[in-house]
């Protein structure tokens, strides 16, 4: 069977598609519980790999089964010869790596080939070694929260899609909601993005920006708000961020929700690029039903596969 | 791609949140009609389903995003106890639905009420109105998701039937008993019993159910033909070689119907019939009728809906869209004998099979692409994506 790109049955071979699927506080109230977050994941993968592409995931560390499902799919969808570990990639950030418990390492060695990041280099914050975990004071969480946004900026030089689904808008690791920062690094890549509104979470929101609607929870008082409910040191993070020992370049800034939701707001349904017209997005941002998010996300991401080819 | 997403089948479960057994139940109806997250061999139905056991009813006196627009069939369960009985605002909301789904007979949408405690007939006994319920009170604890599995499962598939009676309900299941007289006699009137008490499913038992004066090959074909019909293949040692059980497997897939096999070798097949692959299987246990049977019904059930679920699935997307004219959809995966029926396609320009979900893997689609290479495999979702 050819494993062309233009083949009817694996139009997205050689794409790798950036996955973040994470649990969403809204479940409950859209009728909606975990099965139903574990089955989006397992369909969108199962479809991706049916379609050729290669699944990359950042910093999933999940082992409640899911890799073994993952492994399944993969099994049954790849082409020849072809390893398993080809089709599926993990990117995790540092130190996250260095801390890998060995059944994490195991549930994800057989299905995946690791990407691991290197620690960052800030001269004003120097480490002591990249092999050693740094200290759990404000600095050491700087450096984890910026090594997640280089992982991010990894994956989108790597990929060339996003899908978003779910996520949380609290109690996360990093400086702001991890999928809020991967869509606005994707979108400032020029990825594809795929809003998958209809699960909530930090995706639902994003949906709403994108409609212009205004977002509480996309605002630093919301933010530093819940964090301090929560017992979270964020404002401490988030004004280090500013302070002087922070050297000055764009990448090492904290998010502003300020400019990323008036962006958001300029972008909308119809400047997302990603092979849906602004009709799509819009039921892609709303749809509760699988089987439409993914028949959407599958046309999107074979529309841009062609776009791209006869260029 | 049409404008609207139309789900053909979407199913909610209502129960209140202080219901015992609610989280039982659903978790058992989730896994039978959506998936079965301890089975990664096969993805299961993947019927839209909603839960709303943990919503408080919102202003609108439903959980809020629960709607039932654009939905061919909105099936709603609703896990009525002592405590929904007693709420005024369940009442309310019960009584707005039974009315939305008051002409079951026309209407697309059904409210299927599970009374799971017999006090609710003494708290609100004008709930349901007049409308139909299953007593699950009346089944053990333990059985009582396995009980309403089954008559969930029927009821969807009678729903599907588009054979509606007039005045009545929808038609049941119809079962044709495929088996040798030889040493499947015993199986077939143990499962012909089981049906009698326990469900509306009729079965269809050959030789005693043809009139004398009607013509056997007729009868057989018609009983298979039938709207409803679904095949269960009896599978004994003598079952391969009995030319009438091979006609009517045979018969049955050129139909397109759903096929069962119940398989109950005892000892040995000298050549087993090449044709009842492709199917759900099930062992028949000679020390455990009861179970076997009730295994069976499941089974049947699930085959049945799967096929008729997507069948529609696959018509709703076709009907209409020019694009997608050369498309021929099939209620299960393609097997070499299907594309050998599927010749006629040839006549009506067909370029594309459509079978269910999920997608065939490498192996078999390389051996009936050679069967066939200028034909198309793909799935719904494959297709829905191109279109």
């Amino acid at each position: 069977m050819s494993a062309t790109p233009s083949s009817t049955t694996a139009p997205l071979t050689g794409r790798t598609v950036a996955l973040s699927i994470s649990e969403s506080p809204d479940l409950a109230s859209l009728g909606m519980r975990d099965l139903h977050l574990k089955l989006a994941m397992q369909e969108m993968a199962r479809y991706l790999l049916a379609q050729g592409a290669t699944l990359a995931y950042g910093g999933d560390l999940r082992t409640d089964g899911f890799t073994e499902q993952l492994f399944h799919l993969v099994n049954t969808y790849r082409r020849g010869e072809e390893k398993v570990v080809s089709r599926v990639k993990n990117y995790l950030a540092w130190p996250i790596h260095l801390t890998l418990k060995p059944g994490q390492r195991q549930a994800w060695e057989q299905v995946a080939t690791f990407v691991f990041l290197p620690a960052p280099e800030v001269p004003t914050i120097p480490i002591t070694h990249p092999n050693a975990v740094p200290a759990n004071d404000l600095e050491g969480r700087y450096l984890s929260s910026i090594s997640l946004t280089a992982m991010r900026r990894k994956m989108h030089e790597d990929c060339q899609a996003r899908i978003l689904l779910g996520g949380k808008l609290s109690g996360y690791s990093g400086h702001c909601p991890g999928l809020l920062e991967e869509a606005w690094l994707a979108l400032q890549a020029e990825l594809p993005v795929y809003v998958v509104g209809g699960y909530g979470g930090c995706t639902g929101r994003i949906a709403k920006a994108l409609q212009g609607e205004r977002v509480e929870e996309f605002t630093e008082e919301y933010q530093l708000k819940e964090a301090e409910r929560l017992e979270n040191p964020l404002k401490e993070l988030r004004v280090f961020y500013r302070s002087e020992r922070v050297p000055k370049d764009p990448w090492l800034e904290a998010l502003d929700y300020a400019e990323v939701t008036e962006r958001l707001k300029e972008i909308g349904p119809s400047g997302l690029n990603n092979g849906l017209s602004p009709e799509e997005n819009l039921r892609l941002f709303r749809s509760p039903y699988l089987a439409e998010i993914i028949q959407l996300v599958l046309k999107g991401l074979q529309k841009v596969a062609t776009t791209s080819l006869e260029k | 791609m049409s404008d609207i997403y139309r789900p053909e089948m979407v199913v909610h479960v209502l129960s209140h949140p202080d219901c015992g057994s609610a989280a039982m139940l659903e978790d058992y109806l989730f896994r039978l009609l959506v998936q079965d997250p301890a089975d990664e061999s096969r993805p299961g139905l993947n019927i839209p389903f909603f839960s709303w056991r943990n919503q408080k009813l919102g202003a609108t006196g439903r959980p809020d995003p629960f709607s039932l627009e654009n939905v061919h069939h909105g099936v709603i369960i609703a896990l009525v106890d002592g405590h929904m009985a007693r709420s005024p605002e369940w009442g309310t909301l019960i009584a707005a639905l039974v009315k939305q789904v008051s002409d079951p007979f026309n209407s697309h949408h059904r409210l299927l009420p599970v009374i799971l405690s017999p006090k609710v007939f003494e708290i609100n006994p004008g709930l349901l109105g007049s409308m139909h319920a299953i007593r699950l009170y009346e089944t053990k604890i333990v059985d009582q998701p396995r009980t309403l599995g089954v008559d969930i499962l029927h009821e969807l598939c009678r729903l599907l039937f588009s054979t509606p009676r007039k005045g009545r309900s929808h038609a049941p299941v119809q079962l044709f008993l495929s088996h040798a007289k030889k040493d499947g006699t015993e199986i077939a009137q143990a499962i012909k019993n089981h049906l009698c008490h326990r469900s509306p499913m009729g079965a269809f038992f050959d030789a005693r159910d043809i009139a004398p004066g009607h013509s056997f090959v007729q009868e057989i074909e018609g009983a298979i033909g039938d709207a409803n019909a679904t095949l269960v293949a009896i599978q004994t040692d003598a079952y391969a070689s009995r030319e009438w059980c091979q006609r009517e497997v045979l018969e049955a897939k050129r139909l397109e119907k759903p096929v069962v096999v119940i398989n109950a070798v005892d000892k040995r097949e000298i050549r087993q019939f090449p044709y009842l692959g492709n199917t759900p299987s099930i062992r028949w246990q000679t020390a455990a009728v009861v179970e076997s049977c009730q295994q069976v019904v499941e089974v049947i059930l699930m085959e049945t809906l799967r096929t008729t679920y997507f069948k529609k699935l696959i018509n709703n997307m076709l009907t209409g869209n020019t694009a997608l004219e050369s498309c021929r959809g099939l209620g299960a995966p393609p097997e070499l004998v299907t594309l050998l029926h599927v010749d006629r396609l040839n006549e009506e320009n067909v370029n594309t099979i459509v079978y269910p979900d999920p997608p065939l893997g490498s192996v078999e689609l390389e051996l009936l692409q050679k069967m066939r290479p200028g034909l198309s495999l793909v799935t719904p979702f494959q297709l829905g994506a191109k279109a």
